[in-house]
């Protein structure tokens, strides 16, 4: 068989494990995305022997493309068809690939509100949670992921839509620093990067870990813990048949500490299979997802919205009350999947592709769901959105129209299964006092946390305040299900600065534990 | 990293030379990358062709562009095994439901595949806003999938005038300037959208 082109030094995949294998190191550290590549960076530039094991593949810069058709099958779990079960059902996306999400994001580079931080030490009882205990590791991050204002030159026709209608309603607009170095504004953040300007641990974290001596298990996915006397020592799982996508070889790797960082949907997923967590029952609960609901305007003029960079700031103007607006490129082909008709009704509108912009109210989460162990490799995430945010969506699907029709939009198209177009402000009004049902509302989310939350008590949380789980010493968690509470912002630099943590301190318990031993 | 293998030592195949990761694309739709894309989901003759009924019932018909079933169909087939493996088997089960529709909505002993274009298409609009929350979800489910392959298919690209690859390609030679030492022109700026206002005051 071929082995995929390339592929760099210390990366292997399916093709070297011709046979049942066994790796061994000291770390074993499972995802690398922006938990898993973080905190193993930390860990192998402290000195250790990190081992990463990836589910997805090594996708090089140079395959990405703005079509759907070959990027799905290579960066997307399940090639997109993942869905949070309740009332209303939500899609939501996560990266299968070398760089997990971070391929696949919009790279946004938000710290959390300072209440929200403040809150977490308050929580926890630990003041290094608090904004400014943290301040020092979301300063290393933003260095090492160049976290940064967007250059003028990749400022696109439809980030100047939402920050012109934000003037125009004197509503506060806030440009995005994002994890970037000269982006050029290409707006294909969501199926990878072309130019290599977004700084995805594809980019970043990992070439440093793996310049630092880490080597990455690509394609196996991992299925249990291995636990000897307690404590955690390695995990199991197997390679697949890349033709039929079926399980084959098994892979054990086993190391004096293994990180989870496989996403508040998988880390809980592979968890429950131990039960762990026992005192608090807290694993798998705790669901925050940030759901969003979109809102396209047309304009009777051309915007072209694939120029220019994904999301160039966001309106903050109601942040406090836990709405955020902002634009989201879509290309036809994943606009597709949201039309409110097919046929000749989904072309009449369609053909007014380059005169439309795709906005985005991203709702901050009141409640919380939860994460079950299903049958046949599926988890089964679970979430009931309340009646206090389906007001929230109504709100912000509001506004988001009221800003689309305040530069010009002749109309929009809302987030209603059972009514979509609005031509005018009073008929965007007349929809909403229809608005009664939760089951109507379209939702979609990317930022999904809090499964195994951090705490400073065992009956309470899942980890301590090190990352490590309660009863099952040498297993650490390092991702957004570590989060406490909802943080009202894109996640990503908020994963890197906990992960960040996490691998630093236990890059120092390994260190003290050698001392120990050679003592 | 210390390796072992568990049982035949020895068979990995050579490693072939290595390239430099650092290899700018152009975003061309088919990457050159050897990735090994799965097989097509296995599907008997018949719900292939019952997909690509549903498939002509959802797509635009003319003067939209007009993609072969087959090929959209094919594509969905080659997305199903990266799909859990109930979630497949669901999906061809989905296909069986709503080529029975006429059977099981209007009571008409008809497959969807016997039913000309525009009723079958109506009858798919019909479920997409039943009330019966499943039924819905089944409709929406498949026209999602099915207008997602559709209008990523060039031809269609090509009716929409979108062209991202010729942008791409033209960004990625801005940066490949940039990075070598190159400062940004006025020309890399991107125009603003012709706002009606300054439209207005310009006349």
């Amino acid at each position: 068989m071929n082995r995929p082109m390339l592929i760099p030094d210390g990366v292997l995949t399916h093709v070297d494990y011709t046979c049942k294998r066994r790796y061994t190191a000291d770390v074993v550290v499972v995802g690398t995305g922006a938990g898993g590549a973080a905190a193993g960076a930390e860990l192998a530039e402290a000195g250790h022997d990190v081992l990463f094991v990836e589910e997805g593949s090594y996708i090089p810069q140079s395959s990405f493309n703005p079509h759907l058709e070959h990027s799905m099958p290579r960066l997307y779990r399940d090639t997109g068809t993942t869905m949070i079960f309740g009332n209303p059902t939500i899609p939501y996306v996560e990266g299968r690939a070398v760089g997990g999400s971070t391929t696949i994001n919009g790279g946004m580079c938000w710290r959390p509100p300072t209440r929200v931080m403040d809150d977490w030490a308050r929580e926890t009882g630990d003041t290094s949670l608090g904004a400014e205990g943290m301040d020092w590791y979301f300063s290393r991050v933003e260095e090492r992921i160049n976290a940064k204002p967007q250059p003028s030159y990749s400022i696109g026709p439809d980030n100047r839509v939402m920050s012109r209608g934000a003037r125009k309603l004197g509503w506060e607009y806030r440009e995005n620093h994002r994890n970037q170095d000269q982006c050029v504004g290409t707006n294909n953040c969501g199926f990878g990067c072309p130019t290599g300007a977004k700084q995805s641990t594809l980019l970043s974290y990992m070439p440093r870990a793996m310049g630092a001596g880490a080597q990455c298990l690509t394609e196996i996915r991992v299925e249990r813990l291995l636990i000897e006397g307690g404590r955690c020592v390695g995990v199991a799982g197997r390679t697949y048949d890349p033709r039929t996508r079926r399980p084959s070889h098994e892979v054990e790797v086993r190391g004096r500490a293994v990180v989870i960082a496989c996403g508040a949907i998988q880390t809980p997923y592979l968890l429950l299979r131990h039960r762990v967590a026992r005192r608090s029952r807290q694993l798998g609960k705790n669901l925050l997802l940030h759901p969003n609901v979109k809102i396209t305007g047309l304009f009777p003029f051309d915007i072209g919205g694939w120029a220019g960079v994904s999301q160039g700031g966001q309106v903050r103007e109601f942040h406090e009350e836990g709405i955020v607006l902002a634009e989201n490129f879509i290309p036809p082909g994943a606009m597709g999947t949201h039309l409110p008709h097919h046929g000749s009704r989904a072309w009449e509108l369609m053909t007014r592709y380059k005169q439309m912009v795709v906005g985005g109210a991203l709702v901050e989460d009141s409640t919380s769901g939860r994460v079950l162990r299903g049958p046949f490799g599926m988890p089964l995430p679970w979430y009931q959105v309340t009646k206090g945010d389906h007001a929230r969506f109504k709100k912000g699907a509001r506004l988001l129209s009221e800003l689309f029709f305040s530069v010009g939009a002749d109309a929009v198209l809302l987030p209603f299964s059972n009514a979509h177009l609005a031509r005018s402000m009073a008929e965007v009004d007349r929809i909403l006092l229809g608005q009664t049902r939760r089951k109507w509302l379209e939702l979609f989310t990317v930022h999904l946390m809090g499964t195994a939350r951090m705490g400073a008590r065992e009956d309470r949380s899942v980890i301590d305040l090190d990352g490590c789980i309660w009863d099952l010493p040498g297993c650490y968690v390092a991702d957004a299900s570590v989060f406490p509470t909802a943080i009202g912002v894109n996640p990503q630099v908020t994963i890197m600065a906990m992960a960040t943590r996490i691998g630093l301190r236990l890059a120092e318990t390994l260190q003290g534990e050698h001392r120990a031993a050679v003592a | 990293m210390t390796t072992e293998a568990a049982s035949r030592p020895g068979t990995d195949p050579p490693r072939p030379p290595r390239v430099p990761p650092s290899f700018w694309g152009d975003a061309r739709r088919v990457p050159v990358d050897r990735f090994p894309e799965a097989a097509p989901f296995p599907m008997p003759a018949s719900v292939h062709a019952a997909l690509e009924a549903i498939i002509r019932a959802v797509t635009p018909p003319p003067p939209a562009p007009q993609v072969p079933p087959d090929r959209i169909a094919m594509i969905l087939r080659r997305f199903m095994p990266y799909f859990l493996r109930p979630m497949a088997y669901g999906f061809c089960a989905g296909v069986v439901m709503l080529d029975a529709a006429p059977v099981w909505r209007t009571g008409r002993l008809k497959r969807l595949q016997d039913l000309p274009r525009g009723e079958a298409s109506e009858l798919l609009e019909l479920l997409a806003h039943s009330s019966f929350g499943p039924v819905q979800q089944l409709a929406l489910m498949f026209r999602g999938a099915i207008l997602s392959m559709y209008f990523d298919q060039p031809e269609v690209h090509a009716a929409l005038e979108f062209n991202p690859e010729a942008w791409m390609r033209s960004r990625i030679r801005l940066r490949r300037r940039l990075l070598d030492g190159g400062k940004p022109r006025k020309s890399d700026h991107i125009p603003e959208p012709q706002w009606p206002d300054a439209q207005a005051s310009a006349r």
